[in-house]
């Protein structure tokens, strides 16, 4: 029994695969594994916040990434609420006019985010493509 | 043509490094597709599938309650995973335009979607016909019963 497979496993799959004590790492199932790499990843490779609209941001890829943005609140004439804005999801808030949105430029050169109640939003891109 | 290198990298340091099939690990580039691991990444998230969906008219077969029940909405489908896994889901327009929550005027406060272990549904209307939806589904259980 291996607890550590570098290379192809039985499955046919390749790359490092770390197994917990007493799991074959050879056969387990991926959801039995501490480590699977070989797994579809995908990096952090930008987060931000803006307030100013439209903002565009550069990103220099090449393929449409997975962007996610999220508006935010302020909850301040909310009684009892401390906390000032934040982010809130569902986002946009029910007091804004429409959704917000993030316009990817020319399959990741840039992009350019959108708010038409000029809510601060923040986002997040990651390296994995979608295009 | 490698699908794992342990070692040296083209940048000179040394790590391990996983290609998707028909890319080289050594010689790669990191587009998103390529590269399956690169342990040089500082920030990671495991994806287990990205893709675009459209609405339409479609029954909803793992809900007991409508098995059968056709209505307008969005199913994304992934390989079961063994759990309900965390996913997003976003309109986007012109496979270009990525909204936040917000899908239909109708939920101005964001559309609900349920999450199945092969499938998520998100609800809309016959106004949604032609309109598609970003997801993005990670390995991660959601606690449900």
């Amino acid at each position: 029994m291996a607890r550590i497979v570098l290379g192809a496993r039985a499955n046919g799959d390749k790359g490092l695969f770390v197994s917990p004590s007493g799991v074959d790492a050879m056969t387990a199932a991926d959801s039995a594994l501490l480590l699977s790499a070989t797994s579809k990843v995908s990096q952090l490779i930008l987060m931000g916040r803006v307030t100013v609209f439209p903002a565009t941001v550069p990103l220099g890829l090449s393929r449409s990434p997975l962007v996610f943005m999220v508006s935010e609140f302020n909850f301040a004439s909310v009684i009892g609420h401390t906390l000032g804005p934040g982010p809130i999801r569902p986002s946009p808030p029910f007091a804004a006019t429409g959704s917000s949105t993030c316009t990817i430029n020319e399959n990741g050169a840039s992009m350019t985010l959108q708010s038409p109640s000029n809510l601060p939003a923040t986002f997040q891109v990651y390296s994995q493509a979608f295009t | 043509m490698a699908r794992v290198v342990l070692g040296p990298l083209p940048d000179g340091s040394l790590g391990l490094r996983t290609s998707a099939v028909g890319a080289d690990a050594f010689s790669g580039l990191d587009d998103g597709f390529s590269i399956t691991f690169d342990s040089r990444w500082t920030d990671i998230t495991k994806i287990h599938a990205v893709g675009i969906a459209g609405f339409a008219f479609i029954a909803m077969p793992e809900n007991s309650q409508s098995p059968t029940n056709p209505a307008w909405r969005v199913r994304c489908s992934f390989p079961d995973l063994g759990f309900k896994p965390f996913a997003e889901v976003r309109r986007v327009d012109g496979g270009n335009i990525v909204h936040d929550d917000w899908i239909d005027p109708n939920n101005p406060g964001g559309s609900y979607s349920l999450i199945y272990q092969s499938n998520t549904y998100t609800g809309g209307y016959s106004s949604n016909q032609g309109w598609q939806v970003l997801f993005a589904i990670y390995p991660v259980p959601v606690p449900s019963g």
